[in-house]
């Protein structure tokens, strides 16, 4: 670990090798408080953030109904720094984008008119120009629309609208239709934008933007009724208003989903459902049993995550899965029963939590072959936060052909390639941890043998030593100080919308410590985060 | 759908003046502009792909209009299939990106879009990021070009396996800023919708396209009161918004195209480019791409577009060409020796498929011509070779005659000439008035004068 050609490693080698002192902050010293040692906070620059697809969906769905939210198809999410929401905080949107916004608009409306009119329009419109009965439906739903009360002229202009269009079209339902269009297609209600009070040197963000910046991490939808209250009378202006809140929501299905679809993209399982294997080498690999995989890693992660009394580092060491007959059959195991079943695998099963289920192992894996580099890689960057330069151009990157027709397994061929400095440099942060998932193959099989040969699945996990194979990493993964700082900070930055700051080092570092205190709850970790003054407060960008 | 065949004097509502259609009938003598005296229109399309070529297999051995086809340029001729575009496109050999290849993959890729540096965004612990640096050349040339068309661009793809974690640069190759990155659309069927199917121009007495207007101009006003309380980043953003907006709104208001020999009717497109059997419909999906690209030209709905035909480190997989052994990724492959075979049959069907579009363009009667006649295409990849992750001596092709701007057929070789100059080129064939290209190190203010008339 000291001979890395590459500056940026070596630096990288100083959080690998002395940064688990200090809960993986790479502080030293026995008897110094380490919060100390960590730089002031600062809060971070205040953005305005887009609704990312699932997000926009489930806002029409509360304003609207489901029958408008099926019928919109929201512009795609640009991906930055392995999140949309950091995507959605940096990028603006393209006109075709906004075009899709006024198609969906008309879509929503009219599905939603057509589903529950009676319900959008409350009160009964004397004549299709009625302005009260028009300023009513606008208000309630403008409200809900833009997660704060409508100014008088925001309400006045969309009134206006209302009745232009009903009276074109004499019939005040058209006219509410055209107001409804002009709500979901306002920035207002496509963007969150966060505001409060600027003491010069920080802004304490204000409830109504708190609300929404709350639901929208928890759950992926805006704020419901007791949020929008909380915000309304003050509650959320406290650490322990907002608090309360925050335990409130992470325990709804909703969290749960929002869960989900965070570790879709933090993990990269949303391309699991539909991963594709070499026809010539695993020619019975089809896309149902690809769907049991994602489905099985996300019963695991969300009985994990938001079972009673779970640890959230189980999803390193459970030996609780969800089986369907096919994919049991896959893995050599007998699940006589239909449909997905909850299965407790013996202690000295070799399948030990999400990271050796079928749906990681086959994406980090090349179409034919085992990728050791790639699934190395993903415990770097995704589970250590230790970015992974990319290959120096000029090499060949193909593993030697053994001399003499000697058989060699992937491993053995990739050892006689880590023998190139240049190679060399990169690959020993990656592939001996990734050797660890040699007892399983590009589709997630167990395998002790590859062809005629022993597998090799031993490495070694920087400082924290060696292991003999997958279970083994993964107990020394669960207890990494750095692994827990890692996923603590993946949390701030969907929270936030963006990557951490050096300045957040302090906010990261007590919710590290208290979830860690208090039997590592995934529960607490979203609390601790939405209650921390990297989420309360912001610093005006310029 | 109301396919009107009279030209129609203007638009209906008020704003910006729209571009019309150009009927044959109404063209002067020589074909060069209509009766009125409007030209016919440029266009210039991006037509890209990923992981490179294999150079010595690509680059002809003669230089000027005496060349002959290689292995890899081979598909650009095929009597077969009625195809015979040599004496349409030009090969420019022996250029090199000039900005720092700081990474492999995001440079080229950035460079040979825009001419500039790409701009790295800090990871702080996440994975690698970059965004453009600047506008990409597509975007350049679409503020000239467009002229009010219904799609300012349009940015399509093929392969849907292009990267998404690293950011901005690998993910899409059109950008009308280093924040405005524009999102590809990937299903032909969808395409179709957007460009053909929601035309039912409304009854005269229908007020549904005037009241669309009106909504966007209160959405219009609720963006400019946001407006004053961001930042000057987010500024920047809600501006591009509020031009979405306004082109939205003044798409709304235009006429429908009228009818010629090119510009036709289409039959609808069902196709979704879903994966048949882990397998992605490839060489269907560019085919269909190509149609309705060359449609919405040949209609004057659109003047410019970027094709994606794969992507930058794509995880594409070309298993057609290997039915019988394993196949990796085309990007895994290129960085083995032993699999370079392979790698020189996917630029041959990749080009296959390059060849399809322009052929579909040279087979569009315009004026006394043919689309192709009148568009540029600039062909290029996200590396010169994707073995060595190599920069210098570039793959780059410009096909097409944009509207009697370029020389074409011929085969100019350089030595370490800036790849910038290709592009400046481009937009000086397009008479977009553009003296200058790109910035930084990739910065050109000079094109190549052979390949311009």
């Amino acid at each position: 670990m000291r001979h890395f050609s590459f500056p940026a490693l070596a630096c990288l080698c100083l959080v690998g090798c002395e940064g688990r002192i200090a809960g993986g902050l790479g502080i030293v010293g026995p008897s110094v408080d380490p919060e100390s040692q960590l730089p002031a906070f600062n809060p971070g620059e205040l953005r305005a953030r887009l609704l990312i697809q699932i997000q926009y969906r489930n806002s029409i769905r509360n304003l609207l109904g489901s029958a408008a939210a099926a019928a919109v198809t929201p512009p795609a999410d640009v991906v930055v720094n392995g999140l949309t929401v950091i995507g959605a905080s940096q990028v603006a949107v393209s006109s075709s984008s906004v075009n899709r916004y006024e198609e969906n608009a008309f879509q929503a409306a009219q599905a939603a008119l057509a589903d529950r009119g009676q319900n959008i329009i409350a009160c009964t419109p004397s004549a299709f120009g009625d302005r009260v009965c028009m300023a009513q439906v606008i208000n309630t739903l403008g409200t809900k629309a833009f997660r704060r009360p409508l100014s008088d002229q925001e309400s006045t202009a969309l009134v206006d609208l209302g009745i232009e269009a009903a009276t074109a079209y004499k019939s005040f339902s058209r006219g509410v239709e055209f107001a409804i269009a002009a709500l979901i297609q306002s920035p207002s209600f496509l963007y969150l934008v966060e505001t409060g009070v600027d003491d010069g040197q920080q802004i304490k963000i204000d409830g109504y933007s708190l609300a929404s910046k709350l639901s929208y991490f928890l759950t992926n939808s805006p704020p419901d009724e007791i949020l929008f209250k909380a915000a309304q009378d003050g509650t959320l202006d406290t650490e322990a208003g907002l608090r309360a809140q925050a335990e409130r929501l992470s325990a709804t299905p909703e969290a749960e989903e929002a869960a989900q679809a965070f570790f879709d993209e933090y993990f990269e399982l949303a391309a699991s459902g539909n991963i594709s294997k070499d026809s010539t080498v695993f020619g019975f690999f089809d896309a149902a049993l690809a769907a049991d995989m994602q489905a099985e890693t996300h019963q695991t992660l969300r009985a994990i995550l938001f079972g009673p009394q779970t640890d959230l580092r189980d999803i390193f060491t459970s030996r609780k899965t969800f089986l369907s007959t096919r994919l049991a059959k896959h893995y050599g195991l007998v699940q006589p029963s239909p449909g997905f079943q909850a299965v407790t695998l013996p202690d000295a099963h070799p399948r030990i939590g999400i990271f050796t289920q079928g749906a990681f192992l086959a994406l980090r894996s090349h179409p034919a072959e085992n990728s050791p580099t790639l699934r190395g890689k993903f415990v770097r960057e995704k589970l250590m936060c230790q970015p992974v330069p990319s290959p120096p151009a000029n090499v060949d990157t193909s593993l030697p052909i053994p001399v003499g027709n000697m058989p060699r397994t992937l491993r053995q061929r990739l050892d006689m390639h880590l023998s190139k400095p240049s190679c060399a440099g990169c690959h020993k942060f990656m592939d001996p941890i990734g050797f660890a998932f040699e007892n399983f193959d590009a589709i997630g099989r167990y395998r002790t043998k590859e062809g005629d040969l022993n597998v090799d699945a031993s490495g070694t996990l920087d400082d924290l030593g060696g292991f003999v194979d997958a279970a083994g990493l993964m107990e020394k993964l669960r207890s990494d100080p750095i692994v827990m700082n890692c996923l603590t900070r993946a949390a701030f930055r969907e929270a936030l919308g963006r990557v951490d700051l050096p300045e957040e080092a302090r906010p990261v570092f007590r919710a590290q410590k208290k979830v860690e205190s208090q039997g590592y709850r995934y529960q607490q970790l979203l609390v601790e985060v939405a209650a921390s003054d990297a989420f309360r407060f912001g610093r005006k960008a310029p | 759908m109301n396919w009107r065949i009279n030209r129609r004097a203007l638009l209906r509502g008020s704003g910006a003046a729209l571009a019309l259609p150009t009927l044959e009938c109404m063209l002067n003598g020589n074909g060069t502009a209509d009766a009125q005296g409007q030209p016919i229109p440029k266009r210039f399309v991006t037509w890209f792909f990923g992981n490179g070529v294999l150079r010595s297999r690509w680059t002809p051995s003669t230089t000027g209009n005496v060349w002959s086809l290689t292995d890899q340029l081979a598909p650009l001729v095929d009597p077969a299939r009625n195809i015979d575009l040599k004496s349409y496109v030009s090969v420019l050999s022996g250029f090199d990106v000039k900005t720092p290849n700081l990474r492999a993959h995001h440079n080229g890729a950035c460079a040979i879009l825009s001419g500039a540096p790409f701009i790295p965004l800090p990871p702080n612990g996440a994975p690698y990021n970059s965004k453009f640096g600047v506008k990409s050349i597509d975007q350049v040339a679409a503020d000239f070009l467009a002229q009010g068309t219904r799609f300012k661009s349009l940015q399509l793809a093929v392969s849907k396996r292009f990267t998404q974690g690293e950011g901005p640069t690998l993910a899409y190759i059109s950008h009308r800023g280093p924040d405005e990155p524009m999102q590809q659309e990937m299903n032909p069927a969808a395409l179709f919708n957007t460009l053909f199917g929601n035309f039912t121009p409304a009854e005269p007495t229908d007020p549904r396209d005037r009241l669309r207007a009106s909504v966007l101009d209160r959405v219009k006003e609720d963006a400019q009161r946001l407006r004053m309380k961001l930042s000057a980043a987010d500024k920047l953003r809600l501006d591009a918004h509020l031009n979405g907006i306004a082109e939205t709104r003044s798409r709304i208001l235009s006429l429908p195209p009228v009818l010629t020999s090119s510009c036709v009717k289409p039959t609808k497109v069902t196709e979704t480019n879903d994966d048949a059997g882990g397998i992605e419909p490839i060489e269907n999906v560019s085919h269909l791409m190509s149609d309705l690209l060359v449609l919405a030209f040949a209609c004057d709905l659109s003047r410019v577009a970027s094709f994606q035909f794969s992507g930058s480190v794509g995880g594409h997989v070309f298993k057609w060409l290997s039915p019988n052994e394993p196949r990796d990724n085309e990007h895994a492959i290129t960085h083995e020796f032993a699999q370079q075979n392979k790698v020189h049959d996917s630029v041959v069907f990749t080009m296959k498929c390059f060849a399809y579009t322009l052929n579909k363009m040279q087979k569009a009667p315009e004026g006394a011509g043919n689309l192709l006649d009148n568009t540029c295409v600039l062909m290029s990849s996200d590396l010169a070779e994707g073995y060595d992750h190599s920069n210098n001596d570039y793959p780059i092709l410009v096909a097409g005659k944009a509207g009697g701007g370029l020389r074409s057929g011929l085969h100019v070789r350089k030595n370490g000439d800036n790849t910038s100059n290709v592009l400046l080129s481009c937009l000086k064939a397009l008479g977009t008035g553009a003296t200058s290209v790109g910035a930084g190190s990739g910065a050109s203010s000079t094109a190549v004068s052979e390949i311009l008339t």
